[in-house]
This record gives C-alpha cells, structure tokens and sequence, in this order.
C-alpha cells in the first residue's frame, strides 16, 4: 500500500493508494511535496479501478494509470477551493532571509522557463505552478516540473521522475517530472519581494514597467485561480507591501535577463 | 446632484486605487486613485461643484480650474461606466 499525506498549500491531503503498479507514479508526482503535519483536510484513496474523496467514490477507470491523473486534477479543484489568499497562476522563487520573486502569467508567458533558470542559479523552489498571496506572504504549491520538451535539461542536482499520462487517443505520453533536491526546495512561506506579470510577445521591445495597485490587479487578475468576489476581496491585502511590475520580453533570455536585474536591484540575492 | 450606484463594494488596492464590484463579483471596474477618491466622497449625494471645491481645498497647490475639469472629466467617466448615477429631482424643462 502506498500511503502520504502532503502539504498543499496549507491544505493537508492524504492520499493512499492500494494499486501496486500506481506506486512509481505516485512517488514521481509527489516526491517533491512536504510531509503535512495533523489529520488530513482531504482523503483520497485509490482501490483496485476506483477513485474516491472523502469515502465518496468519484470515478472509475478501465486503465489504473488513468487514477493518478484524475486524482491530482481534483486535487488542484479541492485545494485551490480551500487555500486562503489570492491564488495566482505563477511560480515563485526564493532568495536569501525568505524573500520571493513571484512570475505570474498565462500558459506559454514563460513561467516554467523562468523558474528552471533562476533555480540554476541558487534560488530556492517555490513552486512553478501555483502561489497563495497574502498579506506580503506567499507559499506555494511544490509540485515537481512538469517538462513537455525532451530538449530541456535538470538544472544540477535534480532529479527525473516519469509521469505517464493516457491520451484520448489512448496513447501513453510520458511528461518528465524534475525533482529539487530537498535543500532547493523552500518550506513553508516567504515573503514577497515582487509579483511580475509576465508576458510573452514576440515582437516586443522588452520591457519592465512598475505598475500600481490597480494596475496590478488588471494585469494579473487573467492569472488568478478562482477569479470571483472573494478574490477582489482579498487583492488590495495580497498586494499591499508587494512590489509590482509587468515584463514583456520577446525572447526567454531576456526575461531571465531582467529577472535577474530586478532580483539584484531589490536586493534578493540567491540562497 | 450625484450618488455611487447602490450595490457597489468598493475593495481600496495599493496606492489609493480601487476595484469596485457589482453584486457578488460578477462584475468588477478598477479605478485609480482619484476616481477612488471621488467615489468615496459620491457614499452621500453630491453635486459636482461640491466634488470640485473638495478636491480644490486638498489640493490647494493646484491650478482649481485645472482641478475642475479633471473632476468634470472623471465623473463624466464615472457616469458613463455606471458606477456613478444623477439622483434628485431632474431639472425643469418649463
């Protein structure tokens, strides 16, 4: 029997799984989450071709792989409805004393590409996927990267975990999960530095432009997980304290580039 | 004479912007600081002389007609985007 419960987000998951062939999965998908402390807020239990919440059964698939996907999927619904904060479509680095530099977007602005960059140069991992912000703190969800390109390379030290996922057209893609070493990973929250929306045009002049607190809301509120009244509520304390700004590169290299730039000039210097 | 639309909420951001939210969060307008600033003031009625005279004695180093026609302005902006509504009796057209 395989058996966890992780941290998300503050949100305490337990997850058992009585599938022996799901195992190496499931260490690859998780590996990289802390160990939650007290009873779990949620549990999921997979057993034999059956996916279950709470002791409520929420699906049942043909093929055992197929579990692990779905599980995690409702795992992101279930947390991001009880995390607190503005939640926000980011990843999110940590320098030296705890101070984080946020990199909000979209899908394809670049995030994961500048969380792997910075993560080779000594930041600490937050997270590449999701930030809880609140009141000048953040934490992160530590999910492993997800990296789609063979091309792409584990920055030193990490290691690749294999995470198959069944297509509808019932091939079998294999996304590799790269795994911080434990002392690159930051537990628990951070402050934040600066939240950087980022985005990616290829013919733009690139540039990084302080922006106001509404300015701030407008640019990121296209990143913000559960974008609803409870979000609004909550954006003037999320952002109070924050330094903010909007980049838009052309090229990868320059939004490292200015990534790096901006670290130096507030001062967040690796760990 | 001047008022906010009934069922606004308005959420203050960093640096004296606003997000102002219809019903539960349906719908949302972010407002700059002096906007936020007028729409504060605009929580009892209002004429837009009375707005202007309060903006000219807080900020007293500026130009007041130039403060005068950026209020003008503003709730001309306010008016059009429904966050600001005339209330009292309409003028007679006798």
């Amino acid at each position: 029997m395989w058996r966890r419960t992780v941290d998300c987000l503050g949100v305490a998951v337990g997850i058992i799984s009585r599938v022996d062939e799901l195992e190496p999965t499931l260490d690859a998908v998780f590996a990289s989450y802390a160990e939650a402390e007290g009873a779990a807020d949620i549990e999921y239990e997979i057993d034999g071709p059956a996916l279950s919440r709470d002791g409520a059964e929420l699906r049942r698939c043909a093929v055992a792989i197929d579990l692990v996907a779905v599980l995690e999927l409702d795992l992101y619904r279930e947390v991001m409805a009880r995390a607190g904060g503005l939640l926000l479509h980011a990843g999110a680095l940590v320098g030296a004393g705890g101070r984080a530099l946020v990199f909000a977007g979209r899908s394809g602005a670049g995030k994961s590409t500048l969380v792997r960059a910075l993560l080779g140069r000594g930041f600490a991992y937050l997270t590449e996927e999701c930030v809880a912000l609140e009141r000048g703190a953040c934490r992160g969800l530590a999910r492993a990267l997800h990296v789609d390109d063979e091309r792409v390379s584990p920055p030193a030290g990490f290691t690749v975990g294999e995470y198959p996922i069944r297509q509808a057209s019932g091939e079998v893609v294999v996304t590799r999960l790269f795994h911080p070493p434990e002392r690159a990973i930051w537990r628990g929250p951070a402050r934040a530095a600066a939240v950087v929306s980022i985005e990616h045009a290829p013919d733009a002049a690139a540039a990084l432009q302080p922006l106001s607190g509404g300015e701030a809301l407008a640019r990121l509120w296209p990143a913000v997980f559960r974008p609803d009244s409870t979000a609004l509520a909550d954006a003037g304390a999320a952002l109070e304290g924050v330094a903010r700004y909007h980049l838009v590169t052309a090229r990868p290299e320059q939004a490292i580039d200015r990534a790096l730039s901006l670290a130096a000039e507030l001062g967040v210097e690796p760990a | 004479m001047l008022r906010l639309k009934n069922g606004l909420t308005i959420r203050p951001l960093p640096e004296g912007d606003a997000v102002v939210a219809a019903g539960e969060g349906e719908t949302a307008v972010i407002v700059n600081a002096p906007a936020h600033a007028i729409l504060e003031i605009l929580g009892e009625e209002r004429s837009e002389e009375e707005i202007a005279a309060l903006f000219c004695q807080s900020f007293p180093d500026q130009d007041p007609a130039a403060l005068r026609r950026d209020v003008a302005q503003l709730l001309a902006e306010l008016l059009r985007t429904g966050l600001v509504e005339p209330c009292g009796a309409a003028p007679s057209t006798a």
